[in-house]
């Protein structure tokens, strides 16, 4: 065999061990070193094996992924998002869907204080969906706006996964916070938009809403807002204030989650314990994967695969189009089984080269990417934020409810994408704005 | 055999997971310290920098691999799996479960013999002052090892239950 043809093989075997349910990171780091060794020598695998997990992690840009995880595990356990869900519905009951319009409201100000999308939906399914469901909101609608507007943790910064591209990619992790806000907020406007036209159609799908609050009632709503707006003000405006790097953002960011979370009175054994322990055990099982995907970076890198599977799709041609349509066509076949961060990590060793060869923008490229991800974060059969909110919500739904609801949002999410391709500035101009 | 390995398991994972648990906390609060004398007295906290990568980061990333092997939170792939029979499912988890051995064996094994030359001349990180990194060398031999303990441990528990965990 050559060492195209071991490439080849290897890239089958991972995604054969990672079908038959061997954790992801593990497939990865084995056929790597078995690979290296084929195509090299032992000794070169052992070298690898030897240099690569403590210089890797042992990274001052990577501890920005734990520490934006903590602020939003502390965000989750002290139920932050609570009173932002209860203040946003008493002002927008008035329009068609208010109360799913609400959801994506509170979703997008979640997202800027937490790094991850299935965060993002799991703080806010406990609260929006059972009150829509209590309004006899179709239950379609009541998940999937969670679930979508979900997805906006990852492209509104902070986000864990834009740290994760920076790094792997090497560009600027500022400069993709940047880039996801204007996304993010056409994202969450577009949801909007298709709610209000939706429900002005069907009445139906939103229930029936009849409550009047009293102006006493929303002042005394707007008291339990604040934790929120100032979170995000504290560490968004930190980093584009030039205060601190977005590297540091992210344990000041966590910091100031405990401060509030402790004026609030939140603080105890149980809620600490809570976020310390959800952020400990998704950082050692994102860095595991991380490892692997170094490993196989390596790899994929002595083989040729990436520099042969580059030519061969810019052989075809190198128009924009075609370069993302198969990169598109990647990430939904394979989104389908794999969770958004192993996803990211398999496939960049694959891609980088080919975006670079294409002449790319990587931080545009890296909102698209974002964007697919979030994409197969919601589809079926995996749509990790669904199974998020169904098993926040046991047998209030069923998960065909849910899936089907979604589809709507998909829809509004391949028009997110299209306007994100199309105009490049969408993403770019805040960014060209900033570090000019 | 299985009952000691068990306890073992159960002790060791979490006893590492709180460990881990506290660098995430000392990993926050000095950089926001770092971060808040610089802005406020100039005056910022030498070796934050170095501190964190290499002590902080490493020790909250590999101690808490067993917990996470333990309690089953390791990412993997379901889907296909779920549409086999029980009998299958149980072969192919224990097979997951060597696969898992082994990795985690090599990189025990390596990463000890790393340990080792690092302690023994004393190893420093290039910087302006003198930053000894040895000990920090020493959380992957302890977290990988603690994660093949809880490999084995779940592969013994399934063998006795006869059915995939």
């Amino acid at each position: 065999m050559d060492r195209l043809e071991i490439g080849v093989a290897g890239i089958a075997a991972a995604l054969a061990l990672i079908a038959i349910r061997v954790p992801i990171g593990v497939a990865l780091g084995l056929v790597s070193i078995l690979g290296i060794a084929a195509i090299t020598s032992p000794r070169v695998a052992w070298g690898m094996v030897s240099a690569t997990p403590f210089d890797f992690v042992g990274n001052w840009s990577l501890t920005a992924a734990p520490m934006f995880l903590l602020m939003g595990y502390i965000c989750t356990a002290t139920r932050m998002t609570d009173g932002l869900f209860t203040a946003l519905r008493m002002f927008l009951v008035r329009l068609p869907g208010g109360l799913a319009i609400s959801s994506v409201g509170a979703c997008a100000l979640f997202a800027s204080a937490s790094g991850s999308s299935v965060a993002t939906a799991a703080a806010m399914s406990r609260i929006a969906v059972p009150q829509m469901l209590k309004h006899n909101y179709d239950k379609g609608l009541a998940t999937g706006v969670v679930a979508a507007s979900g997805t906006l943790g990852s492209l509104i910064p902070p986000s864990v996964l834009m740290v994760l591209y920076g790094v792997y990619a090497e560009v600027s992790v500022g400069q993709l916070f940047m880039a996801g806000v204007l996304p993010g907020l056409v994202s969450a406007g577009l949801y909007i938009v298709m709610i209000a036209a939706r429900v002005t159609v069907t009445p139906a799908l939103a229930g029936h809403v009849e409550e009047r609050f009293t102006p006493a009632q929303k002042l005394d709503a707007i008291k339990d807002v604040w934790p929120l707006p100032v979170l995000i003000v504290a560490v968004l405006g930190g980093i584009f204030g030039g205060l601190f790097s977005p590297t540091e953002a992210g344990a000041i960011g966590a910091f100031c989650a405990f401060l509030i979370a402790l004026l609030r009175g939140r603080v105890n054994r149980r809620t600490m314990g809570e976020a310390l322990v959800h952020t400990a055990s998704s950082t050692t099982s994102i860095f595991i994967i991380l490892i692997g995907s170094i490993f196989f970076t390596r790899f994929l890198a002595f083989s040729g695969v990436p520099d042969a599977f580059s030519e061969l799709i810019l052989g075809v041609s190198d128009a924009t189009w075609w370069v993302l349509l198969s990169v598109a066509v990647i990430y939904i076949v394979l989104g389908m089984f794999i969770d958004p961060i192993g996803l990211l990590l398999l496939t960049l060793p694959l891609l980088l080269p080919l975006v670079d060869g294409a002449g790319f923008d990587l931080i545009w490229f890296g909102i698209i990417v974002i964007k697919l991800l979030e994409i197969g974060l919601v589809t079926p059969p995996i749509g990790l934020n669904v199974y998020v909110i169904k098993g926040a919500l046991g047998n209030l739904i069923s998960l065909t409810d849910a899936f089907r609801g979604i589809w709507w949002f998909v829809a509004m999410d391949i028009v997110a994408l299209v306007l994100l391709i199309t105009i490049p500035s969408l993403a770019l101009w805040l960014p060209e704005l900033m570090y000019r | 055999m299985r009952r000691a390995v068990d306890t073992l398991d159960r002790w060791v994972s979490r006893g590492l997971l709180a460990l881990g648990c506290l660098f995430l906390v000392l990993m926050s609060v000095h950089v926001t310290a770092d971060v808040a004398l610089r802005a406020s007295l100039n005056y910022p906290i030498i070796g934050t920098l170095e501190t964190v990568s290499f002590y902080y980061m490493t020790l909250a990333v590999f101690l808490p691999l067993a917990y996470v092997e333990r309690s089953g939170q390791a990412i993997r792939v379901d889907l296909f799996v779920q549409l086999l029979p029980r009998s299958a499912q149980f072969v192919l988890y224990q097979v997951a479960c060597l696969l898992g051995l082994l990795f985690f064996g090599i990189l025990a094994y390596q990463s000890f013999l790393d340990a080792w030359e690092a302690t023994e001349g004393l190893e420093t990180f290039m910087s302006n002052f003198l930053f000894y990194i040895w000990p920090a060398r020493w959380a992957l031999p302890v977290g990988f090892a603690a994660a093949m303990l809880a490999v084995l441990s779940n592969s013994l528990r399934s063998l006795a239950e006869r059915r995939p965990l």
